[in-house]
């Protein structure tokens, strides 16, 4: 196992490479650029301007000397700044909590509803009920998550207003901006109100995550049980004389959640890259609102450093789940 | 798998006696293609043929806009600002049933416009994909070897690459406002998903007692992956290429949405969808609702079909 763990971790290694190289020319092929706001407003000095920014920042070096700069720097840490002269790393410590509370959060809720019902579609196979879940599940999977975001913020803030049509925190209210440090020095002094505040706010972006994503998961939750409640060992159970609902919860349970298991490892990247359009959308200050932000304004730096994260994230998901799926499974063992 | 590349059923009709011999009536068999049994099974597949048929109206909305809607709302000289934010109803004419927008373009004419777009992109894309992924993918699984190896660790990087974020990227740099370019990126980062599915199939098949018997007899390695082992491949190549067309149109209105790809004054269904957030002020709320459940409505339909396709041509069925 361990031989596996460090062969699949030097292959990552490899391909983290290939795609920082990617990453380094796609970027590259972007128009703009840090140095690009100093030809859009035209002066006498401009293309001198122009080139001492180039040469400050060491663009004017060629392309493979820029690439390794660019990757030592990164590789300390150094992820340069953004195009306003605010450094990268500390805009993402900003970020990546709210990404992660919205994703996070609406995925628990989404599975905790997903996989009951899944197996309960599985258990009454055929059935209206089961018919009506596989139905629901279909239009659930196929509304886009920008229109379904519209839906609900026109029926549940404009029309009802019950709840608010974007954004983190109440500016009314005297809480600091979500993710800085004052933030976080206020939350020990008023719980309530910051997290009643703040889950009042996850409603709606969360929703239009957890609707989707429920009606994929309890397809996929339903096959799964389906594949293991045809099995041998469970008709056996049942034989031997077992309640049925020890059966079910008991042992086919279990086994239909493997499966899952490595959905959740899959799921991990997400919790950096994903939610690009929900976040644009409910103006949630997350990683992919400011994935938007800069692609908006050409600041390849940030540009760089989140598909960076994104694809290493998307590396140690893959492992994850692998691995996972290897301790929960004892059947399967890699050599 | 059977180890014929037809699998033909019978369907036994009983004849009348011939003219000539004894009494004894003939029975005749029917032998149908596999064709018309995929057909046969696809029509027991209710939501299937609901999805089929609401696609094909769909296309043909999209194939004859020009005809059926009142005016053209990409271009930029039918701006009419005496019709703004009219609320649906059948007068003054049947066009205005899905009310207007702030500009004065019918919900109609725009849903129908921007359905071109919307269905070419999904289309074209999926279909280049599974051409681009099929020839790889065929290449790797029946050869095997360090070209598999190759083309399975090309496959596997660009599984690692996260979708959305690169497609928004490459969308902004090379394809603003053109439909081709936009579906070429789709092309470029999908094909290896299927590219999968077609070595896994090419694999198993190229075992198969058929593939050897058809190189002893001297049939080339050309002739065997297009010609024997190509159509056993295809099902779960053809599903998922029913799937990526939902897929696809759903990535593309996303990405116009957030104003990356097709620019006014073309049109698709997420470009319609994508200043509507002022209605919010204005009460206009037909104007995000409507196009989005012609896009759901048209995502659905796909889907069902991709579900009653691949029950299809299950040749595991026993019919």
């Amino acid at each position: 196992m361990t031989t596996y763990i460090i062969r699949r971790l030097m292959q990552a290694v490899i391909i983290m490479f290939g795609l920082t190289i990617f990453f380094f020319l796609i970027l590259h092929a972007e128009p703009g650029g840090p140095c690009a706001h100093i030809l859009a407003t035209p002066n006498p000095n401009t293309q001198e301007l122009y080139a001492h920014c180039l040469k400050a920042r060491g663009l004017d070096q060629p392309l493979p000397v820029q690439y390794w700069r660019w990757l030592s720097a990164t590789a300390h840490g150094d992820l340069d700044v953004d195009y306003t002269g605010r450094p990268v790393l500390d805009t993402i410590k900003l970020r990546l909590p709210a990404t992660i509370l919205l994703i996070g959060l609406s995925y628990i809720f989404q599975e905790l509803i997903a996989l009951p019902l899944g197996m309960l579609g599985a258990l009454k196979r055929y059935s209206l009920y089961d018919q009506v879940l596989t139905f629901l599940s279909y239009v659930g999977l196929s509304l886009p998550t920008f229109w379904l975001g519209l839906m609900l913020v026109l029926l549940l803030a404009v029309r009802f207003p019950l709840f608010p049509p974007g954004g983190i925190v109440n500016p009314l209210l005297p809480i600091p901006p979500f993710g800085t440090g004052e933030y976080w020095a206020y939350l020990p002094g008023h719980v309530g109100q910051a997290v009643g505040d703040l889950l009042w706010h996850l409603v709606l972006p969360g929703l239009t995550l957890a609707i989707i994503g429920i009606g994929g998961d309890s397809r996929f939750m339903r096959a799964s049980m389906l594949d293991v409640i045809n099995q041998d060992f469970v008709r056996t159970a049942r034989a031997k004389g077992l309640p049925r609902s020890k059966v079910v919860l008991k042992h086919a349970l279990r086994n239909a959640l493997l499966p899952i298991i490595t959905n959740v490892g899959l799921f991990i990247p997400t919790l950096v890259s994903g939610a690009v359009i929900t976040e644009s959308i409910f103006g949630w200050p997350g990683m992919g609102k400011y994935f938007i932000d800069a692609l908006g304004n050409h600041d390849t730096n940030t540009l760089q450093a989140v598909l960076l994260l994104s694809a290493l994230m998307v590396l140690i998901g893959n492992l994850l789940a692998d691995l996972m799926y290897a301790w929960a499974d004892p059947r399967i063992r890699y050599n | 798998m059977q180890n014929t590349t037809l699998e033909n059923q019978v369907a036994v009709t009983a004849t009348a006696a011939s003219a000539t011999s004894a009494a004894e009536p003939e029975m005749m068999t029917k032998q149908l293609s596999q064709l018309q049994l995929v057909w046969i099974r696809f029509r027991r597949h209710k939501p299937a043929m609901a999805g089929a048929i609401i696609l094909l109206l769909m296309i043909l909305m999209a194939i004859f806009a020009p005809l059926i809607t009142p005016e053209n709302p990409y271009d930029i000289f039918s701006f009419d600002v005496t019709n703004q934010n009219l609320a649906p109803s059948f007068s003054p004419h049947w066009w205005f049933m899905l009310g207007t927008d702030d500009n004065g373009h019918t919900m109609v004419s725009q849903i129908a416009w921007g359905a071109r777009i919307s269905l070419t992109v999904g289309f074209l894309s999926a279909f280049g994909c599974a051409l681009v992924g099929v020839l790889v993918g065929a290449i790797a699984g029946y050869f095997g070897g360090w070209i598999d190896t190759i083309m399975m660790r090309v496959t596997d990087v660009f599984l690692t690459l996260p979708f959305l974020p690169l497609l928004l990227l490459a969308a902004d740099i090379w394809g603003q406002g053109h439909v081709y370019i936009i579906i070429i990126i789709f092309i470029v980062f999908s094909w290896p998903g299927v590219a999968r599915l077609a070595r896994a199939s090419y694999l198993s098949l190229r075992a198969q007692e058929f593939t050897e018997a058809a190189r002893s007899v001297g049939v080339s390695d050309g002739r065997i992956i297009f010609r024997h082992i190509l159509p056993n491949a295809l099902r779960p190549v053809i599903v998922a290429t029913t799937l990526n067309i939902a897929a696809f149109i759903v990535t593309e209105a996303a990405i116009d949405f957030l104003g990356a790809g097709i620019k006014y004054p073309d049109a698709s269904w997420g470009n319609i969808l994508a200043n509507t957030q002022v209605s919010f002020g204005t009460g206009n709320w037909w104007w995000p609702t409507f196009p989005g459940v012609a896009l759901v409505l048209t995502v659905l339909a796909v889907n069902f079909l991709g579900d009653g396709l691949g029950d299809a041509l299950d040749v595991r069925s026993k019919v």
